[in-house]
């Protein structure tokens, strides 16, 4: 990007749009810094206008104490270089470097990175923090010539890292990969020593640039690819099994084929961290099976679902494993080594990104590994991931049973269903995740920042609630969110997401009943507004409105209760506020005249309240199946 | 800094580079012009 394509993309803005304010926090002058990292953000929040203000020259940590413990703007990027640590690390200072110097600016960087965590930590919650570690070179102040570290040098750069791997262990705090960093800015390209001397503003353009794209990368992520679709021959292995047979196709060194292993064992570590994995290939199904025998696959069979094996299209393969899935092509990336098939899928599934696995290329085989983890690594580990690709499999068999002769309500009778609403969990990553990732059964389609959603949660009036599931089929984990503003009885709905594992089962409906019920509202008003993707939901209101929604609608209880079918979910606990360690509203305060009980009754227990007049009272887990 | 910048501009739409020594001079609209027809002169 150039510095006037950067100015362009700031100043073609829409007035209307809502604002998304940073700070930049550095001990430089930011100039193109600035510049590129308002334009990168920019194009990565086509919805919102961003503005950037930066603190004190010379004065990062002041900036950060300045803010640590305020309000917050959407966001905080701090550009950490060695000045910060020590002025004597700064060209334009006049300190000194003697003997004595050295391990006195090693001292007093530690102690500087010491104040600066201690700083960043007391920055309020819901708020995101992108850090860049110093992407400069020390200044020549080591009594070593250059080509050798010094002691010194190293433990100032242990120091840094150890400062980078304690914060990093927040989860608001994103520190930058300075190694990809590095391949993307090559060191001995960051400095411009005439312009720092001359403005203060120590980057060439070209540093400010990378820098400012990973920072902005940092504080506003692209939304993740949710599954990868892989060919078989000469893919997932080398070779064409059909041809050698099972036993001869590999993927591994001796036989030259280790970049299929490796891939193998990236789809693998995907897999386990939640990423869907299929398999489109157009062979001899009894064939593949017995290739799918051998021990030494690295990607093992039961983290792939489902397997698409047959001589058919595989455009009409990958409908039927997006059907499964039940998520839409442009969350997928298919792989394979035809050129052919590609544009065969392309063609059929706009949206959807196709990868040529490159067999004889290993600089390119590297970068489409890097490629997929790029696309498809997840910013922390949710226990849900591992539950996602079980569920699925699992769901598919409920679809079979569900459809196979039974009637629906003698079907979900059987499923020991357990509901649970859990309103104390707004600080849970997995939340933000579904809310901003889910399109089919989703009230508007908005998508939020962490400090919107911040914002928006912690609210006065507001109301959160994140849904799970389980049955006999196995658990789904949270599948739901649902928030919105409390007002006296009067509920109103700003977001409302349901993950499209978890239709058919009418949690929907048990959502709606458990509102009404615990609110005492006649009716609920929903933000309601039409998406491409958003059909399922429509459709849903639809059986109870009588027509689609076009835009924001009311729901009476009236008109809920006449249409909700049978309901046989068991509904399960609230936790308490105090299990996850926060401080909630009180149910009381919340939800006034839904409580039969004393004033005193404290936090989110309204679940527990039905189980009171049951004789449950004081557990945490309580339970309250229809009719019991 | 603004003029920083719009140095950086002009680099971009003209393809040159503008020596940081001399950015203090141009201070108006005819100092830059005169100095781009220089430039491209000497070129």
């Amino acid at each position: 990007m150039t510095i006037t394509e950067a100015l362009r993309l700031t100043h073609d803005l829409s007035c209307d749009a809502q604002p998304f304010a940073v700070t930049l926090a550095c001990g430089f002058t930011p100039l193109h810094l600035q510049t590129f990292l308002a334009a990168h953000l920019q194009q990565a929040l086509t919805n919102r206008t961003v503005t950037i203000s930066s603190g004190l020259y010379g004065n990062l940590i002041g900036t950060l104490e300045s803010i640590a413990g305020t309000v917050l703007p959407d966001g905080l990027v701090v550009a950490l270089e060695w000045s910060d640590l020590d002025p004597r690390m700064d060209y334009r200072s006049a300190g000194g470097w003697g003997a004595n110097a050295d391990s006195d600016i090693v001292s007093c960087a530690r102690a500087m990175l010491d104040r600066i965590a201690s700083t960043l930590v007391r920055i309020s919650p819901g708020f995101r923090v992108a850090l860049s570690l110093p992407t400069l070179s020390l200044p020549p102040l080591f009594h070593t010539p250059g080509w050798r570290a010094s002691e010194l040098e190293l433990r100032l750069e242990a120091d840094v890292l150890c400062f980078a791997a304690d914060i990093a262990q927040d989860g608001r705090i994103v520190v930058i990969n300075m190694q990809r960093l590095g391949e993307e800015s090559p060191v001995a390209g960051r400095f411009d020593l005439k312009s720092h001397l001359y403005t203060g503003s120590p980057y060439t353009i070209e540093h400010a640039d990378r820098l400012a794209s990973q920072l902005a990368r940092a504080l506003a992520p692209p939304v993740p690819k949710k599954g990868i679709i892989s060919d078989l021959d000469d893919t997932l292995w080398s070779g064409i099994v059909g041809e050698v047979g099972p036993d001869a196709v590999s993927w591994d060194l001796t036989r030259h084929s280790q970049l299929h292993g490796l891939y193998q064992r990236l789809l693998s570590s995907l897999a386990e961290h939640g990423t869907l994995i299929a398999v489109s290939s157009k062979n001899d199904a009894t064939v593949v099976a017995k290739a799918f025998e051998r021990r030494d696959l690295l990607l093992r069979p039961d983290q792939i679902f489902p397997a698409e094996v047959h001589w058919n299209s595989k455009s009409g393969s990958v409908a039927r494993i997006l059907k499964v899935w039940n998520i839409g092509a442009d969350s997928v990336i298919f792989v394979d080594d035809s050129p052919v098939e590609l544009a065969e899928v392309a063609s059929a599934h706009p949206g959807i990104e196709c990868i040529l696995f490159p067999k004889n290329n290993y600089a390119a085989g590297l970068a489409m590994l890097r490629h997929l983890r790029d696309r498809c690594g997840t910013e922390w580990v949710s226990k849900d991931a591992a539950l996602r690709l079980e569920s699925i499999r699992q769901g598919a068999i409920f679809r079979e049973q569900a459809a196979g002769g039974a009637a629906p309500e003698a079907f979900l009778e059987q499923l020991d269903a357990v509901v649970t609403f859990d309103f104390a969990l707004d600080g849970e990553p997995r939340i933000l995740e579904l809310v901003n990732k889910t399109n089919q059964f989703n009230l508007n389609g908005k998508r939020y920042t962490e400090s919107d959603w911040h914002r928006l949660v912690s609210a006065p009036g507001a109301v959160l609630a994140s849904i799970s599931y389980e049955d006999r089929f196995g658990p789904l984990g949270t599948i739901a969110v649902v928030e919105g503003q409390i007002n006296g009885t009067q509920f109103e709905a700003e977001t409302w997401v349901l993950s499209c594992r978890a239709f058919a089962r009418r949690i929907e409906h048990q959502t709606l009943k458990i509102l009404f019920e615990t609110i005492g509202a006649s009716y609920i008003d929903f933000n309601f507004a039409p998406t491409a993707k958003n059909g399922p939901l429509r459709e849903f209101f639809a059986t109870l409105l009588g027509e689609e929604p076009k835009s924001e609608f009311r729901l009476t209880r009236s008109q809920f209760e006449a249409r909700c079918p049978a309901l046989c979910h068991a509904v399960r606990k609230i936790k308490r506020a105090e299990d996850h360690g926060r401080n909630q509203p009180t149910v009381d305060q919340l939800f006034p005249d839904s409580f039969p009980g004393p004033a005193t009754r404290r936090n989110l227990d309204w679940i527990d309240c039905n189980a009171w007049s049951l004789g449950f009272r004081g557990s945490y887990y309580t339970h309250e199946r229809p009719g019991g | 800094m603004a003029a920083i910048t719009l140095m950086n501009v002009l680099e971009d739409e003209f393809g040159l580079e503008i020596d940081l020594d001399d950015v203090a001079d141009l201070d108006s609209f005819q100092k830059i012009y005169s100095y781009l027809q220089k430039r491209f002169q000497v070129a």
